[in-house]
């Protein structure tokens, strides 16, 4: 229910995705580099610099009632990690114009606002000293907030053991400590290697009929396309840690990461398919054996990065039960290396997912994301239904026996 | 059936009314690839006290969530695992005045719905399977009190609240749910469970004649059902508030307060709508980061972008909550009242802004349309409010500048004022060291 077609603008890609369900439009740019420590608090501070106001509205009160007027649109900025990378991405969504009853071309007005909102680092000055601080000041007062959600912090804890040495343990927000040393004159450098070096891509979404290339011009443009790799970590051999630390908590949270060793596509739609009759979803084996049967958790799920072949156990359980969850947490994956499932139980598998898969569509943002990643990976709907209906316990057996547990980390009471 | 079309946003709906009494709306979304159903009943963490034809009935805290969670055990299984084998999502959840159950899915359409309508209408409880259920609560429970923002949240209304069995938490507590018995459930499915206290809510791309009709032929079948007269005995709350200041220590980094102003309730359903919506636009104005006072409370110190606030417009209580992560949280509740007495001597709220707001709540609430799953929540929550989502824009464009001043200073009476501080555990031992 959706068409997909790309352009390049300014040498920049321009992906239109037309569909006629939506009531609003999303305008969004999508930039990608590597994560590298040194510039990831940088990016995000900067992000939410740029969110906030712009060289045409230079309070963020103007800037907001500007965006209101425009029928509430939402400008939101969003951080994340893939593969080896940090996406940053700044996005627009604003109400499909036939809602509007008078003449106002809001997609004129948002491609101004996007290519201002692009641009301003540039000119930040002496005068936005005052802001900057401010921005450094609730930027650490959020990750700080982060920490006291426990399973948030064990989280964190059990990624800062697992990959000591390893880029991946800083989160897409960036690192609390590197905060207080960052400079205006770093934010401003940021933006110029960010617009100039990134991989960047537009992606635009909604009822397109009368949307053209003239439409998109301005918001961005470069001499040439930048175009990186997209790529995930090599596989690791892990070295089995086990570290657990005390807080006053009622509930201790036990988290366990594993290393997989998947090389290709498909091997990686095996680990998804793993990860969800492992602890992906209310019938996986974590959920209705270790919750529901035994009763030793209230909340437990596995997620996985299948880029880089990396997969998370997250669980609540009673302080005195957390060595009795983990072998049995253990004992599950163990039942699905040694081909202990039904091939009904891998089908029901497959369906849900591509259920979900369908069902992602249906949301903007859903949709968007779907596309950018059809677009990394280089990939189509076709070739993930292929995928996926490769996958058979054969698979499954063999990849999920290059799953080896890295790190168990728990967080439990005093 | 009814059709009804709200030409100016685009949507329809089609209504009708079951022979035993139980209420379908149908929203058709066209070109959507989910079905979204909810199937809800007006029973909800507040019902324990209750009167069934003239006699008397208290409750064990708790109940309402705990059934929700044993609805979906049946003799053979757990119904979780044949919506998952037929491709469909399922879930439920227990608000203050009702329960929900819902299931998404993008084909095999009918036969999830017969599960989800069998699951709510067949309970099955046995004391081995209420016994092993009170285990899977304690830790949802446990979960919560490690959770700061719940406690702060809970405690706030804790302190609101006297009587009211809104200070109660949704789960009930440790105690409570332990006195749970299967004769307990199915004494509150009789009462609650039936159809014409029950509402169903689909939103998705379907063929209407044949879903209504697929429906229907399934509520004929269950027969008759006698509906009981059932009389909610919810206690009688006077506005005072219980306690007004409380510190509550948890072992964070962080110190975080919450405020709550509490407010009278409204019986009729319309005014209560009118004042949700003033409130909304009014506290906005004041608060929102379109508000130079928000810049001021940055600037100095005070709040930081965890600043939150929200009116809450209940058929049984209205407050407004406000909190925030702070160094000074007297100094926050300080600045708040002092905010609210500066406003009284200017002429803050204008046409302009509740213009530009209206502009911006319009494209909000069209761009929520977008989810099958706002809709059919919403809509629900509406309709048992006695309201209609989809009329929400003709209010929004009716509220004046005098709707606001009519009910924000009464709203936002100190008198009427709780103050909840959640501090660092080394803060208790710096007290008491």
């Amino acid at each position: 229910m959706y068409n997909v077609k790309t352009e390049t603008i300014n040498n920049i890609p321009v992906v239109f995705i037309d569909t006629g369900k939506f009531k609003t439009m999303n305008l969004k740019v999508q930039f990608r580099s590597e994560l590298t420590r040194e510039r990831v608090s940088v990016r995000y501070l900067l992000s939410r610099m740029m969110v906030k106001k712009t060289g045409k509205f230079t309070t963020e009160s103007e800037f907001l009632n500007h965006l209101a007027h425009l029928y509430g649109a939402h400008l939101t900025s969003n951080a994340t990690k893939k593969g080896r990378d940090h996406l940053v991405s700044f996005n627009l969504e604003f109400i499909n114009s036939r809602f509007v009853k008078e003449n106002l071309d809001l997609l004129g007005e948002m491609t101004s606002v996007l290519k201002d909102v692009l641009a301003t680092p540039a000119e930040y000055g002496e005068a936005d000293r005052q802001f900057f601080a401010r921005e450094k000041r609730l930027y650490k007062s959020r990750l700080k907030g982060l920490r006291d959600n426990k399973a948030q912090k064990s989280f964190e804890n059990l990624l800062n053991i697992m990959f000591e040495d390893e880029a991946y343990k800083y989160l897409s927000h960036g690192v609390l400590e590197d905060i207080d040393d960052i400079t205006l004159d770093d934010i401003k450098e940021e933006h110029r290697k960010m617009m100039a070096h990134d991989e960047a891509v537009i992606l635009i979404s909604g009822h397109l009929d009368e949307v053209g290339e003239a439409d998109l011009q301005g918001i961005l443009g470069r001499d040439e396309t930048v175009k990186l790799p997209y790529r995930g970590y090599d596989f690791k051999k892990p070295d089995f840690k086990t570290v657990t630390d005390s807080e006053s908590v009622e509930q201790a949270k036990l988290n366990i990461g594993f290393r997989a060793d998947v090389g290709n596509a498909r091997e990686r739609m095996a680990l998804n398919v793993i990860n969800q009759m492992f602890g992906g979803s209310a019938t996986s084996y974590l959920f209705k054996n270790i919750r529901e049967k035994e009763s030793l958790a209230y909340q437990i799920h596995s997620q996985a990065d299948i880029k880089n072949g990396f997969l998370f156990v997250l669980a609540g359980v009673s302080p005195d039960q957390t060595a009795k969850a983990e072998s049995a947490v253990m004992h599950e994956l163990g039942r699905i290396k040694a081909g202990d499932f039904t091939d009904e139980f891998v089908e029901e598998t497959k369906h849900l997912m591509k259920v979900n898969r369908k069902e992602a569509v249906d949301k903007p943002k859903g949709l968007i994301a779907l596309v950018y990643n059809q677009l990394l990976n280089g990939t189509t709907d076709e070739d993930w239904k292929r995928s996926m209906d490769a996958v058979d316990r054969e698979m499954i057996v063999e990849v999920a026996n290059r799953i080896h547990a890295d790190t168990v980390y728990t967080l439990t009471g005093k | 059936m009814k059709h009804i079309e709200y030409k100016e946003i685009d949507e329809c709906v089609y209504h009708d009314t079951m022979d035993n009494g139980l209420e379908v709306y149908l929203i058709q979304k066209a070109g959507y690839n989910k079905k979204f159903v909810t199937y809800t009943t007006k029973y909800g963490s507040m019902d324990n006290r209750f009167e069934v034809d003239g006699e008397e009935y208290s409750v064990p805290d708790g109940i309402a969530h705990f059934l929700e969670h044993k609805m979906f055990e049946k003799e053979d299984g757990d119904v979780f695992d044949s919506f998952a084998k037929g491709g469909a999502n399922a879930n439920a959840f227990t608000s203050y005045d009702r329960t929900s159950y819902l299931f998404s899915t993008t084909d095999d359409f009918y036969k999830n719905l017969t599960l989800l309508m069998d699951m709510v209408e067949k309970p099955y409880f046995t004391e081995e399977t209420v016994e092993r259920e009170i285990g899977i609560i304690n830790e949802e429970i446990k979960m919560y009190q490690d959770n700061p923002g719940y406690r702060l949240y809970f405690d706030t209304i804790s302190q609101m609240y006297s009587a009211l069995p809104v200070k109660i938490d949704i789960a009930g507590t440790e105690a409570s749910i332990s006195e749970i018995t299967k004769d307990h459930l199915y004494l509150c499915h009789d009462v609650f469970y039936h159809p014409s206290n029950m509402v169903m809510i689909m939103a998705g791309d379907f063929d209407v004649e044949e879903t209504f009709a697929f429906i229907r032929e399934h509520q004929e079948k269950r027969g008759e059902i006698k509906p009981l007269e059932v009389n909610r005995l919810l206690p009688e709350e006077e506005r005072d508030v219980a306690k007004s200041r409380h510190d509550l220590y948890m072992d964070v980094e962080e110190t975080k307060v919450m405020l709550g102003f509490k407010n009278e309730k409204i019986e009729s359903a319309s005014e209560r709508l009118t004042r949700d919506i003033a409130m909304m636009f009014g506290l906005d104005m004041i608060f929102g980061e379109q508000s130079e006072y928000y810049y001021q409370l940055l600037e100095d110190g005070i709040i930081d972008d965890s600043f939150n606030f929200a009116h809450n417009e209940e058929k049984d209580f209205a407050h407004v909550l406000m909190t925030t992560q702070t160094d000074d949280p007297e100094r926050f509740t300080a600045s708040i009242l002092g905010i609210i007495e500066d406003i009284k001597d200017q002429d803050f709220f204008t046409e302009e802004k509740l213009t530009n707001q209206k502009r911006e709540v319009l494209g909000d609430y069209l761009s929520s349309l977008n989810s099958p799953e706002y809709i059919a929540n919403q809509y629900t929550k509406y309709l048992l409010d006695g309201y209609d989502l989809y009329k929400l824009p003709d209010l929004i464009e009716e509220i004046t500048v005098e709707d606001i001043k009519k009910y924000i200073f009464v709203s936002l009476d100190r008198d009427y004022l709780v103050e909840c501080v959640l501090r660092p555990e080394s803060q208790k031992e710096a007290v008491h060291g």
